[in-house]
């Protein structure tokens, strides 16, 4: 069994472009992903159409310019080239100042300002109407010298544990590299079918025994490779973007054997019970990647979601659900594996059902 | 002619294969109803854990403004410092609210401790926090019979997406999303499939072109991925209510376009594969790739320089930018006239390297 292993082994590192790819490509998408993540700067273009022109007018807007992320782009005539502006897309606000601003603040009335919001992308919007509303009680506080009342705000002081700034790539990184891990399964979940569409499987028919073996061994070549590349990610993810790594490196590579047994049991029970190679490509898709992304908890937990029980439930039966928890309790929180039981007993349960499927399929189409 | 039989020809293997079909329809229909369910629901139940120091009539009220604050729910309360540590170490709790002893008498401080292990949690509840404490600091102030007045009126109006519903961002791009995965999946199976086969050969001594093979070829990755196109829009704008107010021929024409343009990039990187285990592969890394500087997931424009000049030359962060303007702002032609020459200036580059790299591999 060994023997057919290295046999394995030596198959893929012959072929050194694919041996690149299982290895290197879990590392440069991690890479991608963070990046894409970690250098993201809010900016919002707008524009002002000033009709007041006087020197409060002019204040408020400097009031914007000093807010991160907003560019001025420059002054707008009309409703009419406002609205082609954020059709177009090249600007993102416009704010009018009506005639007659600065009079109604000097006589204690109440002035309007007027802002127009590309609305296309609805959670920037949001973001800029929050945004505009502590921009508008910070000049309203400017304008009067005297206190709004006697009264002490009850005031809010809070600690994030473990990522003390909330910074969002530290805690995406540890659930992208649980994702970009499950490229080694979705390679042996093609190979197999290779092996199945060219026919080289039924020459190993001779012997049932004989292969169920290489069927094994080909497994643990995959698992060697898998865990060389979950290495390497997780240098990446340290050295280069400084994401902590607070618990032990056995407890990681324990996680890392139970993930790779569960992706690539399923991977086995894809590439043996789908011929084409098309085929086991839609569904590693389906199983791993797509719902990785939406349903495995990587940027919000379903359970916090108005109606999401179904898609909870099958999150269970991903790979990357219970990887992505355990990845961010062992790196970020210093969690073991004793205090994450549930997520292992879950890889575990995956593995050993699919594997056992597979191996069970496999003896008896090759038998 | 002959073009369009060797079309034929992979049709009719794909009815042979009913499990493949199947899924280059199924897949992409599960996809889009996976995330339009996804991406719709309301974010509720942030848990909180409260440690109530003060037990008194503030504390408890303030505890029933957290509560019934949209987004939190007061799920637990424990006795110690220890125990709400705990709860948040185990994940069970997002946001640990300590209200200190004395609370009532002073009204000053509150302290919470959130996990920042998963940020966007964490800061949705952190937000939710500020609204309740606003909430109760407000409902004191008009108890205490203080008026705040307001002296400047912000009035807000959103163009385009009246309701911020994140559907209609959200689907229209994933239309665009899908159709090229199909697109460069299928194409950059295509040829090198044949050659695993060894039914390359066969093709080569036929009597078609080699600009045939490689035509009728990205005809089929083409075709599969508009007519996914259709079936998708149709069920964004009819079954999820997406809105479309631009010109459908406009929208149909650079799709077509767009197409042309990944078809042909699809077939390229067949040919920089040894084998079809490879060009998934390929297929796997470059899919990841496009979609993180598509705009699907951060805006370009919050990019900073240096990637954003990569994202450039990704052609799905156009025809993204593109099918949103078009579905959600009705946007002309000269409104993208812009983007539509990028695309046209990155297909034709793709096109040429793709063909050059494909005459030789046939060769």
């Amino acid at each position: 069994m060994l023997a057919i292993s290295l046999k394995e082994l030596k198959h893929i590192t012959r072929d050194i472009r694919t041996i690149l790819l299982v290895i290197i490509s879990p590392p440069f998408l991690l890479v991608i992903m963070s990046s894409i993540f970690g250098l993201e700067v809010k900016s919002i273009n707008y524009g002002v159409m000033d009709l007041d022109r006087t020197e409060l007018s002019r204040r408020f807007v400097q009031k914007i310019s000093a807010v991160r992320g907003y560019q001025y782009r420059g002054e707008v005539g009309s409703y009419q080239g406002a609205y082609e502006l954020l059709r177009k897309g090249s600007l993102d606000l416009v704010l009018v100042i009506g005639p007659g601003f600065s009079s109604r603040i000097e006589r204690g009335e109440e002035a309007t300002i007027q802002a127009l919001v590309d609305g296309m992308d609805p959670i920037e919007a949001i973001g800029t109407f929050y945004d505009l509303q502590g921009i508008v009680k910070a000049y309203e506080e400017g304008l009067s010298s005297e206190s709004a009342s006697a009264f002490k705000p009850l005031q809010l002081l809070y600690r994030a544990r473990y990522n003390p700034g909330l910074d969002s790539t530290t805690s995406l990184i540890p659930g992208l590299m649980a994702i970009v891990l499950t490229l080694p399964a979705m390679a042996l979940a093609l190979s197999l079918s290779k092996e199945w569409e060219t026919g080289t499987f039924e020459a190993l028919a001779a012997s049932p025994l004989k292969g169920l073996e290489y069927l094994f061994g080909k497994l643990l070549a995959y698992l060697a490779v898998g865990l060389v590349s979950a290495f390497i990610t997780l240098g990446v993810a340290v050295v280069w973007f400084k994401v902590p790594f607070k618990g032990s490196l056995a407890d990681f590579l324990l996680f890392c054997l139970d993930f790779f047994l569960a992706s690539m049991g399923v991977g086995l029970f894809i590439g043996q019970s789908v011929k084409s190679q098309q085929s086991t490509m839609f569904l590693t898709l389906l199983y791993f990647i797509v719902p990785s992304f939406f349903i495995a908890g990587l940027v919000l937990p379903l359970s916090i979601k108005e109606g999401a029980q179904l898609e909870l439930l099958a999150s269970y039966a991903l790979c990357t659900t219970h990887f992505i928890k355990a990845c961010r309790g062992i790196m970020l929180k210093g969690l073991g594996i004793t205090q994450m039981a549930d997520s292992a007993l879950a890889l575990a349960a995956i593995g050993l059902i699919s594997i056992g499927i597979g191996f069970a399929s496999f003896r008896k189409r090759i038998g | 002619m002959r073009i369009l039989s060797l079309v034929w020809k992979e049709f009719i293997q794909l009815r042979r294969n009913i499990l493949l079909s199947f899924f280059i329809l199924l897949i992409p229909m599960f996809e889009f109803a996976l995330m339009s369910r996804v991406t719709g629901s309301e974010i509720k139940d942030i848990t909180v854990a409260v440690l109530d120091l003060d037990r008194s009539k503030a504390s408890r009220e303030l505890i029933r403004v957290v509560d019934e604050t949209r987004r939190l729910k007061v799920a637990f309360y424990p006795r110690s410092q220890t125990e709400l540590e705990e709860l948040i170490s185990r994940g069970e709790a997002t946001i640990g609210l300590i209200i200190p002893q004395g609370f009532s008498s002073e009204l000053s401080q509150i302290y919470a401790i959130l996990d920042g292990s998963f940020s966007t949690p964490a800061s949705l509840g952190l937000s939710g926090l500020y609204e309740a404490i606003e909430a109760f600091s407000n409902k004191k102030l008009r108890e205490a019979g203080v008026e705040a007045k307001s002296k400047v009126n912000l009035e807000t109006r959103i163009l385009f997406n009246p309701t911020y519903d994140v559907r209609h961002f959200t689907l229209p791009a994933m239309v665009g999303f899908i159709v090229y995965q199909i697109t460069i999946a299928i194409a950059s199976l295509s040829l090198v499939r044949e050659r695993e086969l060894g039914t390359i050969e066969q093709l080569l001594v036929s009597p078609l072109r080699r600009e045939e093979i490689i035509l009728g070829k990205g005809l089929v990755a083409f075709l599969a991925g508009f007519v996914n196109f259709w079936l998708i829009l149709l069920l964004a704008t009819k079954i999820y209510h997406v809105p479309f107010r631009g010109s459908i021929l406009l929208l149909g024409a650079i799709t077509a376009l767009f197409l042309v343009v990944e078809s042909g990039w699809g077939l390229a990187l067949s040919t920089l594969a040894r084998n079809p285990q490879q060009a998934i592969l390929f297929v796997f890394i470059q899919v990841m790739v496009d979609v993180a500087f598509s705009g699907f997931i951060v805006p370009v424009k919050n990019l900073p320089a240096h990637l954003r000049f990569i994202a450039f030359f990704v052609p799905l962060q156009h025809y993204l930018f593109i099918i949103r303007s078009i579905m959600l702002k009705g946007a002309s032609f000269f409104d993208l006239l812009p983007r539509i020459g990028v695309l046209l200036l990155l297909g034709a580059f793709m096109l040429i390297t793709a063909s050059l790299n494909l005459r030789r591999s046939l060769e």
